[in-house]
């Protein structure tokens, strides 16, 4: 199965009344034209009757295979693998969690379990935040940074009851923590399906957009604070040097690093390649070709806890090919 | 080796060959011949000497199938579907819902002819039900979602795998007093052999785990390149057969075994992939398929003879059954195909099976 024919999987996070609801039920309602099964949390709001909701239970499992933070969704390896078997063809699966979950081990599900990675694959993970809240909530869980670090997507929601200075200083506090990521602002979820399904495509190219050496203004308040940092190299990279220091990095580092993202100009290959990974768990596949006339210039961004700019800034420079 | 010379033909054309547009999810051959197909449609299909198959819709529509077994008396099938429903499908056709577990997919179904008891598992909830297909008894005391269920050879113990190990329940007393069986890991799939000794599980890391009850020894068989996901047994002498790797693995349990000993590698160089075994019911000879569509009957000995009855045609084979005297082997694929073999001769008294 080539990675066309994999059915896209978007996993929703978002605090408890954020408004994840609204949108899955727009998503269930169909009027868009597409058929998307949902998987909804053991608490989730979904009242709806309907053969596309599945209800899972939120089993984290730990892999008894020796990688510390490689921890799964149990259930989802079950329900996705049962979902396929089904007569027709779902356009996309949407994976609601709950309020304080911690999207690692949804992401990491379609990187470790192979009937699932064979099938489906992450397309994005769209995270849903009340502007209104945010800073109570970054104050008092772990759990908002984390959401919003992992997201590819984010629906800043109920920018209708917050003032425009306000929203300026939200965004910017996002910014500080994923400068990758792409903010719609809403009101009531109210957003286009297709502006947030099926992205992927399009949304990893923001990575190209980032303006490097982009430091997370958090970084120097407190250790804990989740941050982001990004860098830009126009000499080509050599594959095997980028492997071995990024296997080494994330074995060593991939606790504190959430996520990393890069589009890489490779030497000697006429394609972009793409590298991104959760925690430890890193994949990289062939991106679209670099244009004639566009600079080939690679990006890497990482986002996490406790992240040594300096010496990862050191160790993407010792990875441009000779 | 019958394999090397002949690798590109198959041997034995089937006897007929079904097609359906839905993805078939298990087989199942009744006790008077009748194939029942569970499909990924949500209905069954029945196949007998007629020129079309009988059709029962015991799930909804646009659900699937995916769980079926034969119920007691072998003129019916049990299935659980994605629609949360448990529902009985005889042979003629007739369906009987038994039981609705909503927004749940229910997988998990086990019958004991001998105990005349069968299970179902919805979630953390296991329901036990009676001949007449009526719960008699429940319980969620398990803790996570329930994978496999299987019962003991004479129908009194309930082993149910779930993360952490198994629960074993006696069925009279379900609820009450479950002895546990711990290994740390995700346990997916359990099986009990044939002279109720041993429990084994599947797991989500590549390997089996196996508990004797007698001592609680640890049994562990690992170095599978995928999960395994359909396990079978040869009474005597008693072995294990296995897919999830390039050839079907079978584990002998005597003279030591299997623990500290090589398992028989059987249907080796065909394919990348067994996804199913089923064991013949008299004669040491297992049924593979390959995850490229092929079928292939290999000898337990010598341990090297091969018949490939199928070739390759892209899609998983998801489902075998041998019919009850082993005459006919049925097949089922990710593709909707449904291959049914005459096998006159794997039914004729051949080498005693003791001294494999």
């Amino acid at each position: 199965m080539t990675s066309t024919d994999k059915i896209p999987v978007t996993v929703l996070t978002g605090y408890l009344g954020a408004g994840k609801t609204t949108l899955l039920n727009r998503v269930l309602s169909g009027q868009h034209g597409r058929k998307y099964a949902v998987i909804v949390n053991e608490f989730g709001e979904i009242g709806i009757d309907n053969e596309l909701v599945v209800n899972a239970d939120e089993e984290v499992f730990e892999m008894n295979n020796g990688c510390i933070c490689c921890t799964v969704r149990g259930d989802l390896i079950r329900i996705i693998s049962n979902l396929l078997k089904r007569k027709g063809r779902f356009d996309g699966i949407l994976i609601e969690t709950t309020g304080l979950a911690d999207p690692a081990p949804v992401a990491q599900t379609f990187f470790v379990d192979d009937d699932v990675r064979d099938k489906a694959k992450l397309d994005s993970i769209v995270t849903v935040v009340d502007a209104k809240h945010l800073a109570a909530r970054l104050q008092d869980s772990h759990e908002a940074a984390e959401q919003i670090a992992f997201a590819d997507t984010i629906l800043l929601n109920k920018v209708d009851l917050v003032p425009a200075a306000d929203l300026h200083a939200v965004e910017a506090r996002i910014r500080a923590i994923n400068p990758t990521a792409t903010i719609h602002r809403t009101e009531r979820c109210t957003i286009p399906v297709d502006r947030i399904l099926d992205r992927r495509a399009f949304d990893l190219d923001r990575i190209l957009a980032v303006e490097p050496d982009f430091l997370g203004e958090d970084t120097h308040e407190h250790d804990d604070a989740v941050a982001s940092v990004a860098f830009q190299e126009e000499r080509p990279i050599d594959i095997n040097k980028f492997n071995d220091w990024m296997g080494g990095l994330l074995r060593t580092r991939g606790q504190d690093i959430l996520r990393s993202k890069g589009i890489l100009n490779i030497k000697g290959s006429p394609d972009r390649f793409i590298f991104q990974a959760v925690h430890m768990l890193a994949e990289g596949d062939d991106g679209k070709r670099w244009g004639r006339d566009e600079p080939r210039v690679s990006k890497l961004v990482f986002i996490g806890r406790n992240l040594d700019g300096a010496d990862l800034r050191t160790g993407f420079a010792s990875c441009v090919a000779d | 080796m019958l394999l090397l010379e002949d690798a590109p033909r198959v041997l034995a054309p089937p006897r007929r060959e079904l097609a359906f547009d839905a993805a078939v999810t298990g087989v199942v051959f009744l006790a008077d011949g009748t194939l029942a197909a569970g499909l990924g449609d949500g209905t069954v299909r029945l196949v007998t000497d007629d020129p079309a198959p009988r059709i029962a819709q015991p799930h909804r529509d646009g659900s699937a199938v995916l769980a079926l077994a034969i119920d007691f008396d072998g003129a019916g099938v049990l299935t659980g579907g994605d629609d949360g429903r448990l529902a009985r499908t005889a042979g003629d056709g007739t369906v009987t819902p038994l039981a609705e577990f909503p927004g749940r997919q229910v997988e998990v179904v086990a019958v004991s002819i001998a105990g005349g008891r069968s299970a179902v598992a919805a979630g953390r909830e296991v329901s036990l039900l009676d001949r007449s297909g009526k719960i008699v008894a429940a319980t969620a005391d398990h803790p996570t979602t329930v994978t496999g269920l299987a019962l003991n050879p004479k129908g009194k113990r309930l082993a149910v795998s779930h993360y952490g190990g198994v629960t074993l329940w006696w069925t009279g007393k379900l609820g009450e007093a479950p002895a546990q069986l711990r290994w740390r890991g995700s346990h997916i799939g359990v099986s009990w052999s044939p002279d109720g000794s041993i429990v084994m599980t599947t797991m989500q890391e590549r390997e089996l785990h196996g508990w004797r009850l007698l001592d609680g020894q640890h049994l562990r068989m690992a170095g599978y390149a995928a999960k395994v996901r359909s396990m079978d047994w040869l009474t005597r002498p008693m072995t294990l057969v296995t897919s999830g790797a390039e050839c079907a693995l079978a584990w002998k349990f005597s003279g030591g075994g299997p623990m500290g000993t090589a398992p028989i590698e059987l249907g080796r160089g065909l394919g990348r992939l067994i996804t199913c075994v089923a064991v013949h019911p008299k004669r040491p000879l297992v049924a593979a398929g390959f995850d490229d569509g092929q079928v292939a009957l290999c000898a337990l000995k010598p341990a090297d003879a091969i018949v490939r009855v199928r070739g390759i045609d892209g899609a998983r084979i998801t489902s075998l059954a041998w019919s009850r005297d082993g005459t006919r082997l049925a097949a089922g694929t990710a593709a909707g195909v449904v291959p049914i073999y005459d096998l006159v001769n794997a039914a004729a008294p051949g080498p005693k099976a003791e001294g494999v």
